[in-house]
């Protein structure tokens, strides 16, 4: 699949390698995204779409092929030459996640969960949980500050997870089956969640999953089949 | 559908499919196999030394007594270690079985079924592991037979201990390792998500550590007034009270370790201005208890070396050339077998260090993998694990050495317990420990690293 032309991408990946031993999970995956730009990536299991987004997101390197992420008032970053530690600096300043289990902290509160990244960055405490609350608030998680992740519904303890990806002003997203483990109602919901806060404030969404109807609520989805993107499709 | 098989024969079909080695559950076998090993071992050369020196007839009657209380004394202050790094090994290989038997559950398997296999594979495992331990014994022996003890070197015959000590030490192991396994998977059985949902902060009351501190007073109490029971208890009952004081003073340090480190958490979390402290306060005011696990060996370890410092301070006071052979003898022998007593101890702590670090790490692989997710640098991940377990290690070699000293002062006098010998040995097990828990710390390091690079294969 050729890389999808746009005025402003902010990630644009070429011919992305990755194998783990004999097994290749990416076998050249090219893309960009936009900025503000919603992108799904749907696939069976097994056809490399986690790898990909792991790559794109700087979490894993590629071992071949470029990444290259440009946002506004940074230089670009070409993600395959990264040792680990830059990656890490990349995904602390650049990327927001939210991943199907969520990964929230079950020792901290929905509040320090979402502030957890900005103190990462050098904010004072105070300052990082004054800077959270209006993301949950926003998110209709007014009053559960100070609850558990473990006190939370599956809905509730995403919307954290999707507030958390904001709160450092990440321009891009990244979210690997966010509502794989939700009900159809909630993953409506947390999905019209995550459309607010990313791309609803301009951000970038790449989204990685199995469901359709998630997809299709996507600017754009990209197919994928033995490591490669075999097939996009654009919203109306 | 021709039939389903019986419950035992499922039972076994499942544990011949679960116990296939694989990549990641190799380790997970091996360490825990490892520490039953040196836990057989072990408690096999101590339970020998201990039949000896009740049995020999080398010391004269003067001071067999001396030998007996000694070598009991000894036999106290390893059975806790060695029944802990027993019980590490045995959580450490139900870790990785967390996991498998929350699916089992969720497949239906029945209650029954998810406790006879975890008791089926922890046995094997330990049994495995102790059959080593007699092996490793075998080969320990003659070398232990080298030692002097009573003036000259003991001997192998001395210290063989008989063919049914040989065959109980390995199966109380054995049977120690499938009580601990049971135990360590209670929450599994209750519910098909119950490893899942590690999100219940374990609260621990004040009450827990006031009754502690109860305990202990009343503990310095009895050892207060020990010498009015001689006359009227004998002896012998005498001597069991001490031991059993010594016994329910290290109980004490664990039942009052766990609160304690939970109230320096919550005090840590609450005032800090780091993410690392942050997250290491929250660990620790979350999960005092295999928190304490990880460093409690270093609290027995602090307890024994104020005795062992205050044994060998009474050996360093005989003037030898005023005393009789048998007091020089036995003053050696006292030194001797303090400094084993530490020795064995050390031996003991380093590898439950190394079994709970990586039972730790195995425990922690989702934290790991979501604090790098968000980019947090390893600097800081390393600096909050320090944290983690050094706090609490304080704490815990503050807490064996003031236990120690506590029980040691009314039963011995101050001019005893409180002497240079006493403090330097403290002072040497203190940074023994220190520099043993920080290795162990750093040992584990590649393991951290490989489940932050490959979350993927760890899940």
């Amino acid at each position: 699949m050729d890389t999808h032309d746009s005025p402003a991408p902010v990630l644009v990946a070429t011919d992305v390698t990755k194998a783990y031993e004999s097994t290749i999970a990416l076998a050249g995956a090219s893309l960009s995204v936009s900025a503000g730009e919603s992108l799904a990536i749907m696939g069976a299991s097994g056809s490399g779409k986690t790898t990909l987004l792991h790559c794109l997101a700087a979490v894993i390197p590629p071992d071949s092929g470029s990444i290259r992420m440009s946002v506004p008032g940074a230089q670009p970053v070409e993600l395959a030459g990264l040792d680990e530690e830059a990656r890490s600096q990349l995904r602390r300043t650049r990327c927001g996640f939210v991943f199907q289990e969520g990964l929230l902290l079950p020792e901290l509160s929905a509040l320090e969960n979402v502030a957890l990244p900005l103190m990462l960055t050098g904010h004072p405490r105070p300052e990082a949980e004054r800077a959270a609350a209006p993301w949950l608030r926003s998110l209709g998680l007014a009053g559960m500050e100070d609850r558990r992740i473990g006190q939370l519904s599956g809905g509730q303890a995403q919307r954290v997870a999707i507030a958390r990806a904001q709160v450092t002003g990440a321009p891009v997203v990244f979210a690997d089956e966010p509502t794989g483990a939700l009900d159809s109602a909630t993953s409506s919901d947390v999905m019209d969640a995550l459309l607010y806060a990313t791309s609803g404030q301009g951000r970038s969404l790449v989204l990685v999953t199995h469901d359709a109807a998630v997809a299709a609520r996507c600017d754009r989805t990209l197919h994928m089949r033995d490591g490669r993107i075999v097939r996009e499709k654009v919203a109306r | 559908m021709s039939g389903s098989s019986s419950g035992p024969r499922r039972v076994l079909g499942l544990v011949g499919l679960l116990t296939r080695p694989s990549r990641q559950g190799r380790a997970a076998i091996l360490l825990p196999s490892v520490a039953f090993t040196v836990t057989t071992a072990i408690l096999l050369t101590v339970v020998s030394g201990t039949l000896m020196f009740m049995r020999d007839d080398r010391p004269g009657d003067d001071f067999a007594p001396g030998y007996m209380v000694l070598s009991l004394a000894a036999l106290l202050f390893l059975a806790v270690p060695t029944v802990s790094l027993g019980a590490s090994a045995a959580r450490l290989s139900a870790r990785r079985r967390d996991d498998r038997l929350a699916t089992l559950r969720l497949l239906g398997a029945s209650t029954r079924e998810v406790s006879a296999f975890t008791v089926i594979e922890a046995t094997m495992i330990a049994a495995a592991g102790n059959l080593a331990g007699i092996v490793l014994f075998g080969v320990l022996l003659p070398l232990v037979a080298q030692l002097r003890f009573f003036g000259e070197r003991i001997g192998v015959a001395a210290l063989w201990p008989g063919w049914p000590v040989l065959v109980l030490v390995p199966c109380a192991v054995t049977v120690l390792a499938g009580l601990s396994a049971v135990l360590g998977l209670r929450r599994v059985r209750l519910t098909p998500l119950g490893v899942r949902q590690r999100t219940d902060p374990q609260r621990r009351s004040l009450r827990r550590t006031a009754t502690g501190i109860a305990v202990l007073a009343a503990l310095v109490l009895v050892l207060s007034q020990i010498g009015m029971f001689t006359a009227v208890l004998g002896t012998a009952v005498v001597i069991t009270i001490v031991l059993g004081t010594f016994g329910a003073g290290l109980a004490v340090l664990n039942l009052v370790g766990p609160p304690v480190i939970a109230a320096r958490g919550r005090a840590l979390a609450r005032k800090a201005s780091t993410p690392a402290r942050f997250l290491a306060g929250r660990q620790l005011a979350d999960h005092p208890a295999p928190v304490w696990r990880r460093v409690s060996g270093l609290a027995m370890i602090s307890f024994v070396a104020v005795i062992g410092g205050v044994g060998l301070a009474m050996a360093g006071q005989l003037d030898e050339n005023d005393a009789m052979a048998d007091q020089v003898i036995f003053a050696a022998d006292m030194r001797t077998g303090v400094l084993l007593t530490l020795a064995i101890a050390f031996v003991m702590l380093s590898c439950s260090v190394a079994v709970t670090q990586a039972a730790a790490v195995l425990d922690d692989a989702e934290l790991i993998i979501a604090l790098d997710r968000l980019g947090m640098p390893v600097s800081t991940w390393e600096r909050a694990r320090r944290t983690t377990v050094l706090l609490p290690m304080r704490w815990a070699a503050l807490g064996g050495a003031a236990g120690g000293f506590l029980l040691g002062l009314p039963l011995m006098g101050a001019a005893v317990v409180l002497t240079p010998t006493a403090f330097l040995v403290v002072a040497v097990t203190f940074a023994a420990g220190f520099a043993l828990v920080r290795l162990a710390l750093t040992s584990t390091r590649p393991v951290v690293t490989v489940v932050r690079r490959a979350p993927d294969r760890v899940f």
